[in-house]
């Protein structure tokens, strides 16, 4: 059996395959310690000495389309 | 709840009254806790009853209305289901009385707004909460400029003052040489990591400083990495490496061209990621954690003719609408239990794109990088400014191997 009946389906195939990786990886990128710090922050030590707890929020994210 | 109310008071206020409590015991009273009846029956007894002048007014509520009387004087029975039954106070004063004190929960969110003075620029800033720390106070003219600075008080610099001799202006030698090495040399040394090293190894009772007669980093280095391969035979794959990068396999999914067949998972191997967690707290730690922005701000230009108007500058990440709206749910958010300290945002700004490492042959890597968004972005896209974080490199999927091609 075959993934590809047609030579055609290759890059449509091959798209699919870098999002779905994309995808996966950014599943293991905000892993449990991530969510978290993302909940409940994280207690650092600022470079004023001052103890503060820092919450990570994602602002931007650029990236050119993963398919291509 | 209610309905017990009412018959509690109703049996309670008939047995406090003497007459009604002796008919309560008569036969004919068919039982009905309604004042209403009770009052028509004592209008057709004619027992004479001393009763003290006290008792005679019954309470408010069960003063029976003047009995009607026909034109012979005989009293008219009203039907039973003409009985009028009365409103009763008692039961929400009851039901108050019964609630629990429940105190009502309000929460004040305080806002201490504060704006700051024009500059030369006419150019203000406006915190929705006071900031606690200001990375900008400590900033000089040479890194707000990409060129060097020639302020007008070089010219007049007085000759360097004279200072006492080393120890100066510390206690002793041992602290003079260690403060000389951390701030001369390189600028990746911090304050913790100088203070693990006094505490953690001068200080220890096992460091002899004889010992490190003909110490090399480098030589060091090399037993070390003998010692792991000797002991281990060959690296573990597993394990992280000093900056815990860790090598890990993701699993896709791949749809097959058959109905009702489960897609079939294929594993890409060599996708190297660290952990976001980490890389925030090893950065929190670094000298350039000093120009990080803790608290978001709106920059506004006031125009100097006309001052009421002022128009919004958007020029950094933490002067944006979605951080200051985002700093504001922080604060309203619930606390951790017991914990007081100040909230803030660790800002992360994600950038990906392919690159290709040589301009002859196929080498390319596919990283992901991360930037804070506290640090200002005149220092955050300095090329040496190394804010810049990698925190992943994605692998490539290809039919190259052929494992798509065919389902084995």
């Amino acid at each position: 059996m075959s993934f590809l009946r047609y030579p055609s389906q290759r890059k449509p195939l091959l798209t699919h395959c870098k999002r779905e990786l994309l995808h996966q990886v950014w599943r293991l990128m905000l892993d449990d310690e991530f969510l978290d710090a993302y909940r409940h922050g994280i207690i650092l030590q600022c470079s004023d000495s001052i103890v503060r707890r820092v919450y990570p929020r994602i602002f931007t994210y650029s990236a050119d389309y993963p398919e291509k | 709840m209610v309905s017990a109310a009412v018959n509690l008071s109703s049996n309670g206020s008939s047995s406090s009254h003497p007459k009604l409590s002796h008919r309560n015991g008569s036969a004919r009273n068919r039982g009905g806790p309604l004042a209403n009846n009770d009052s028509i029956v004592v209008a057709q007894e004619r027992e004479p009853h001393i009763i003290p002048e006290s008792q005679l007014v019954p309470p408010e509520i069960h003063r029976p209305n003047p009995p009607m009387l026909t034109k012979s004087g005989r009293a008219v029975c009203v039907p039973s289901h003409f009985g009028d039954e009365l409103p009763i106070n008692t039961a929400p004063t009851l039901t108050l009385a019964l609630a629990p004190h429940v105190a009502r929960r309000v929460t004040l969110h305080v806002r201490d707004s504060f704006r700051s003075v024009v500059n030369l620029f006419n150019v203000l800033r406006e915190y929705h909460h006071r900031p606690s720390y200001d990375p900008d106070a400590h900033l000089k003219p040479e890194d707000l400029a990409n060129f060097t600075v020639h302020t007008p008080l070089d010219d007049f610099a007085p000759l360097p003052a004279f200072h006492p001799p080393p120890p100066w202006p510390f206690e002793n030698m041992t602290k003079y040489l260690l403060m000389n090495w951390f701030h001369t040399g390189g600028n990746q040394k911090s304050e913790g990591e100088v203070n693990r090293l006094v505490k953690e190894v001068i200080s220890a009772s096992d460091f002899i400083p004889g010992d490190l007669a003909g110490f090399t980093v480098r030589q060091e280095n090399k037993a070390l990495d003998n010692s792991t391969t000797n002991t281990e035979g060959q690296k573990d794959p597993s394990s992280s490496s000093s900056d815990n990068w860790q090598e890990l396999s993701v699993d896709i999914e791949v749809p097959v061209p058959v109905k009702n067949t489960p897609p079939r998972i294929f594993t890409v191997p060599g996708f190297h990621r660290r952990s976001i967690v980490s890389v925030i707290k090893a950065t929190w730690g670094l000298v350039s954690s000093s120009s990080f922005h803790l608290t978001p701000f709106k920059r506004y230009h006031v125009d100097p003719s006309n001052e009421q108007e002022q128009t919004r500058i958007y020029d950094e990440v933490y002067t944006s609408d979605a951080w200051i709206e985002a700093h504001d749910k922080l604060q309203k958010d619930p606390n951790e239990p017991d914990c007081k300290l100040e909230k803030v945002i660790a800002g992360l700004m994600f950038w990906s794109d392919s690159t290709h490492l040589t301009n002859f042959g196929t080498a390319s890597v596919w990283p992901l990088y991360m930037y804070f968004g506290n640090l200002s972005k005149y220092i955050r896209a300095r090329p040496n400014s190394g804010a810049c974080h990698h925190i992943a490199y994605i692998p490539y999927v290809s039919f190259a191997s052929k494992t798509l091609k065919t389902c084995h």
